[in-house]
Formats: structure tokens, sequence, C-alpha cells
């Protein structure tokens, strides 16, 4: 009976860790070959081959910079959510930030060094 | 002598005298024209988008250019399945990158097929060494080419091709080779648009547009950028704004601004009449939507879409009068804004007349000539009929007979001579006003006819003191003029001069704007040259003194070749 139940245990382990495997979002897709990498506490870790990324397991969202934490063989890095593709399930849109879209000065005068720029804060 | 003068002014263009005037005026005419852009066309606007990578679309993408063609697939995937009306991909690929391949295209283009979509890709600017793109592509390459050297948009292209290198691929297709915009245009409107774009034929737009560009922006743009970064975008959001928004009072303004040379610092910010949208932005929600709304790549549904860059280290870009640097993307989608708002009766370059030798002159020059003839025939005829040696004959009675005439009619109470300008204004707002589909926008169209009556009126009213003027000289005291009297007629005569030439520009104008639809600037020349008539009589002036310069020397060549009369008499 032991045995039985021991063995019944097992199964209902490897089952649920199996669900929970599947349940787990990967990195299904690179867009570029390298992609820059930041440590848990956002220090940079230069770029890293998308090789590395690839199939591997997102373990969550950086709360204050909105990075995904990818696990890796050295680790949990920092990616940009858009380099990668992931199988996680569709998010609702999120707002778009605020930015400027316009011409520039034909002298070149006065103007920023792109078309679009974000928005600066009030006071900066 | 006048006639002369515009010939070297036009052909030979000294100091690039013509070139130089028709640039800075093409800014003055696109401040005074741009408010008032796409108010005539409810299509206007509804029918382009453009969506760009830009500084902030890499940053998102953590990537630079070029981008990896994974990449490109990812987001002409995502503006296919907004379900646009046409794409055009402004992005030359016409080299594979060593680690990818171009066959990734592949599946874009079946599905674009599939969900009936024109779509193309740029294979640069025309010429007879642009080679092809490779394979899958080459199939729906057409050009990209941004402006000319005369500021004008090239729709059509009268390309021979030959086979290739090799003799791989010979060009089977009888189609003239089009340029991005019309590209575009001629495959909609030869398919999923036939019946919104009239009747549709090419050789309708065999000549180069002229762009007009406008300076409100898309009503969704706002759900996109923002537009506080500049005083430019005030009054960017169309019917906003009050009364210094107005289409009209922005005119005068701006065009107030223009003409000074004030515009300069004038020309930063402008957000791009296209709707606008960074690449980054396709899978997020509008600035101020609330949660659950759609993402903003449903607004391209419907419209043709120009995907390219909008970065100004990528040199992709134009300079645009009165605008500033202008990405060329967004050159490509107000072109065909342009074809969507005027069709085939597009602003565009005057067509040419061969003379032989290659040599060209165009119509407006041809135009301009004619004109200039007829005045300074008129001017010959008066100068020469009113020297008192001059023997009096039929030319001295028709002219006595103009000048009574005019007098008369000048002579005449305000209000009766009031009726012909408002007769002319009045039919030019009839046809114009009945072009417009929309009624919010008669009242700023029917301004700009009152201010031109008003111009008119002005005009007459001077011709009529200068006029009139002479007449109580006579009647008083007779011939002798003292020197105050004579002071006050050139000051008559100089403000007639100058009102009668504001008059002309501004009926050369609203006659241009409505029925020949050439580039505004030009007629600058040719105002200009008119400006100058006046000092052609001044004893001072280098009109005269060069024409007395002439004159001696033709007398002493003449005197030289003719042997002595009085000798040979004897």
């Amino acid at each position: 009976m032991k045995k039985i139940l021991s063995l019944g245990l097992l199964c209902a382990t490897i089952l649920v860790s199996q669900a929970q495997a599947a349940s787990t979002p990967t990195v299904s897709g690179v867009f570029e070959k390298t992609v820059h990498a930041f440590s848990e506490s956002h220090a940079p870790l230069g770029q890293i081959p998308a090789s590395d990324l690839m199939n591997q397991p997102v373990v969550g969202t950086d709360e204050e910079t909105g990075l995904l934490k990818v696990q890796t063989a050295q680790g949990v890095v920092l990616v940009a959510r858009a380099a990668v593709n992931t199988t996680m399930a569709a998010a609702a849109p999120r707002e778009t930030s605020c930015s400027y879209i316009g011409s520039l000065s034909a002298s070149g005068t006065g103007s920023s060094s792109g078309f679009a720029s974000k928005c600066k804060q009030a006071g900066h | 002598m006048m006639v002369m003068f515009w010939v070297v002014y036009k052909f030979f263009d000294p100091l690039s005298l013509e070139s130089a005037t028709k640039n800075s005026s093409a800014q003055f005419f696109s401040a005074i024209t741009a408010p008032f852009y796409g108010l005539s066309s409810p299509r206007s606007h509804e029918r382009v988008a453009v969506v760009a990578i830009n500084d902030p679309t890499l940053q998102t993408f953590d990537a630079a250019l070029p981008l990896s063609y994974q990449r490109q697939v990812f987001i002409l995937r995502q503006i296919l399945e907004a379900d646009p009306a046409a794409i055009y991909v402004d992005f030359r690929m016409a080299y594979e990158h060593t680690d990818e391949s171009l066959t990734q295209f592949q599946s874009v283009l079946d599905e674009a097929k599939s969900k009936h979509i024109p779509i193309f890709f740029a294979r640069g600017e025309e010429g007879h060494d642009q080679i092809h793109l490779p394979a899958p592509l080459g199939d729906v390459e057409s050009y990209s080419n941004a402006l000319k050297a005369s500021s004008a948009y090239p729709l059509l292209f009268e390309t021979e091709e030959g086979p290739q290198e090799g003799g791989e691929r010979v060009n089977e297709d009888a189609k003239p080779q089009a340029n991005a915009a019309f590209d575009v245009y001629r495959s909609l409107c030869t398919s999923t648009w036939s019946g919104q774009c009239g009747s549709f034929h090419e050789d309708d737009f065999r000549s180069p547009m002229i762009i007009q560009w406008g300076l409100h922006v898309d009503p969704a743009q706002t759900q996109v950028s923002s537009l506080d970064n500049s005083p430019r975008n005030a009054c960017a959001v169309p019917f906003s704004g009050g009364f210094f928004c107005r289409s009209i009072v922005q005119s005068f303004t701006l065009g107030f601004r223009a003409f000074w040379g004030s515009s300069r610092d004038y020309e930063v910010g402008h957000a791009y009449y296209p709707l606008t949208i960074g690449a980054h932005q396709l899978d997020e929600r509008g600035l101020g939507t609330p949660a659950g709304s759609p993402p903003l790549s449903h607004l391209l549904k419907g419209r043709a879409v120009f995907y390219g860059t909008d970065i100004r280290d990528q040199h992709d870009d134009t300079i645009i009068p009165f605008l500033g640097r202008v990405p060329n993307v967004v050159l490509h989608a107000m072109a065909f804004d342009n074809l969507v708002t005027y069709g085939s009766n597009y602003f565009q370059e005057p067509p040419e007349l061969e003379l032989g030798r290659g040599i060209h002159i165009g119509w407006a020059e041809i135009c301009e000539f004619v004109l200039w003839l007829i005045f300074t025939g008129w001017m010959a005829f008066k100068f020469y009929y009113s020297h008192p040696e001059v023997p009096h004959g039929r030319g001295a009675k028709l002219r006595h007979n103009i000048r009574r005439r005019s007098r008369n009619f000048l002579s005449l109470p305000l209000p009766v001579i009031a009726v012909v300008p408002a007769i002319f204004c009045t039919g030019l707002a009839a046809f114009d006003l009945s072009h417009l589909p929309v009624l919010r926008n008669c009242a700023d169209e029917a301004l700009l006819y009152v201010c031109l009556f008003l111009v008119l009126l002005g005009t007459l009213v001077l011709l009529r003191h200068s006029a009139q003027a002479p007449q109580s000289e006579d009647a008083e005291h007779g011939a002798e003029e003292s020197e105050a009297e004579k002071a006050e007629k050139l000051r008559l005569g100089f403000w007639a001069h100058l009102a009668l030439l504001t008059s002309l520009t501004g009926i050369v104008f609203a006659l241009n704007e409505l029925f020949i639809q050439w580039p505004n600037a030009d007629w600058i020349g040719f105002i200009l040259l008119w400006l100058a008539v006046g000092e052609s009589c001044e004893s001072t002036g280098f009109v005269l003194t060069f024409v007395n310069f002439l004159c001696r020397q033709l007398h002493a060549l003449t005197s030289e070749r003719v042997p002595n009369s009085e000798s040979s008499s004897q």
C-alpha cells in the first residue's frame, strides 16, 4: 500500500511540475543576434548572444524598469520587453509613452538630434 | 528693353537671382497656403498614415539600424493585421544581410496578397544604374525618389529597361515605372478604390507634382504624440483654438512673418500633416485612452501606410519651405495625400515645349513672356504717344480714347466702380465654394475673397485719386504745375502702382490656385520685374541709364558704318 501511495505521489509531483513548466512562459524568439542585458541590480552586462535567451523561462517583470526577467545559465538577466518574443499571454495594450514627433530646423539650429523624442519632465 | 531684362533674368539667372527669389518666395507661399490645405476634401488625412522607425523606437526595441529582417517582418505583420489599404516599405533592401535571407519576407507578401493589400518595397532613386531588388522583393519594387532640383515630386518615369547584367531580367511590365506615392495610388485606384478615384487615367499624372503641405494634424495624432513641444502646434488640431487659429488668420500671420523673413525660427517642431506613429507604439494604446482600449495599430485600418525611418542621422530627409527638415517617408505620404485630395488636378510643374536640340521652354515661361509682351507693348504705346513731337494719328486717337474711357470709368461713383471687383470675386468664390464638400470650411474660404475684393477696391480708389488729380489741375491751373503738385502726383502714382502690383498678385494667385495650379513661386519673378517698371522711367534709374547707353552705342555704330551722308550729298 505504501508503495502504491508513494508511486502515486511521485506521478502527481511529475504531472504538477510538468504542468507548471508548461505554464511558465519562455523566450520564443529574439529579433537581433545579440541583446543588451542587465543584472537584477540594473548593472549593465553588455550584450549577450540571442542563443543564450532562446527557450529560457521568463520569470517575471522588473517593476522599476519594465524589463523582462529571464532565467539563463548565467543567472537571471533583464532584457527589453520588445527585444524578444515570448510565449506569454498577450497582455492588454499599455498606454504609449509621451513623445514629440515633428519637423526639424533646416539649418539644424535649435533642434534636437532626431525627428522624434521623448517628452521631458517639467523642470528638466 | 524690359522683355530683354526678363529673358536675361529668366534664362541666364545672373547671380542665381531667379532661383534664389523662387526659393525664398516659396517660403512665403507655403506660409499663406498651408493653413488651407485639406479643407476642400473630406478624404484628406483619412487615407494615409506613416509608421516610422524613430529614436524612441530603436530605444524601445533595443536595436540599431539596419533592423534585422525578423524585426521588419514582425512590424509588417503588425501593420497587416490592422487591415491597411496598402503598404509602402521605404527601406531599400538591395543587398541581403550576411546572416539573414530576404525570403523571410515571403510570408508577408503572401499574407498581403491573400488580403488584397498592395505592398511595395523601395528600390531607391530612379536611374539607369539602379539595381533591382533581389527575390522575392523584385516583383513589388517601386522607386522612392524625393524632390527634384525644381522642388517637384516625380510621379512617373519614362524608363526603357533592357535586360539586366547576365540577361536575367527583362522588364515585361508594360506599365511605366512610378514613384512611391503614385505607385500606391495607382494600385488602389485600379483595385479597391476604383469607385473613389473617379475616372483614373495614368496619362493625367505625367507631370511632376508640386506638393502642397498642410499645417493641421490628423485628429488621431493627439493619441500618438504630444503637440506641446512647439507653439507652432497651438493651432494644429483642425477646428480648435478659436479665432487666432482660423485658417484665414493663420494665413495672414504666418504670411506676414514669412514675408519679412522672420520664419526661420518658425520652422521647427511642426507636427506632420499625415498621421505618424512610431513602430514601437503599434501595440500600445493611445495617450489618455482608458485601459482596454485597442492598440494604436487600429488607426491604420483602411489607410495607405508608408513605413520608413524618421531619424535625422539617416539623411533620408528633405528641406521643405517654411516647415523645415522632414523625413522622406513623410514626404511620400504627403504626396499621396495630395493625390487623394486633388486627384488629377494636383499642383504640378508646368508642361514644357520641346524646341529641339535639347532646349525646353516651360508653359509658365511662355505665359509670362506673353504677359510681358502685352504689358511692355502697352507701356511703349503710352510712352510713344505721350511725346509731344509724335504726330497725331490713329495711335494717338486710340490712346486718347482709352485714357478718356478709363478716366470716365474711374470718375463714376465708388459704389458703381465697386461692382466690377465684386462680380469678379463673387464669381471666383462661387466656383471655389461649390467644390467644398463641408460647409464648416466655407467661412474661411469666403473671407479670402472678401480680402481680395478689398485689395482690388483699394487699388481702384487709388487709381481714381491719381486720375482725378490731373483733371482738377487742368481745370484750375491749366498746364502749369507747381513742384508740390508734381510731388503729390508722383506719390499718388507710386502708391497706385504698388496697389496695382498687389492686386495683380492677388488675382494671379487666386486664378492659379483655382484653375492653373502651377507653382506659385514661378510668378514671383514676373511680379518683381513689374515692380521695376516704375523705375524704368526714372532718369537716374538703372533701366533708363542702360537704355541710353545702348542707344548711344547703337548710334555710334551706325554712324561708323554709314559714311557721312552730308559729305556724300555734297
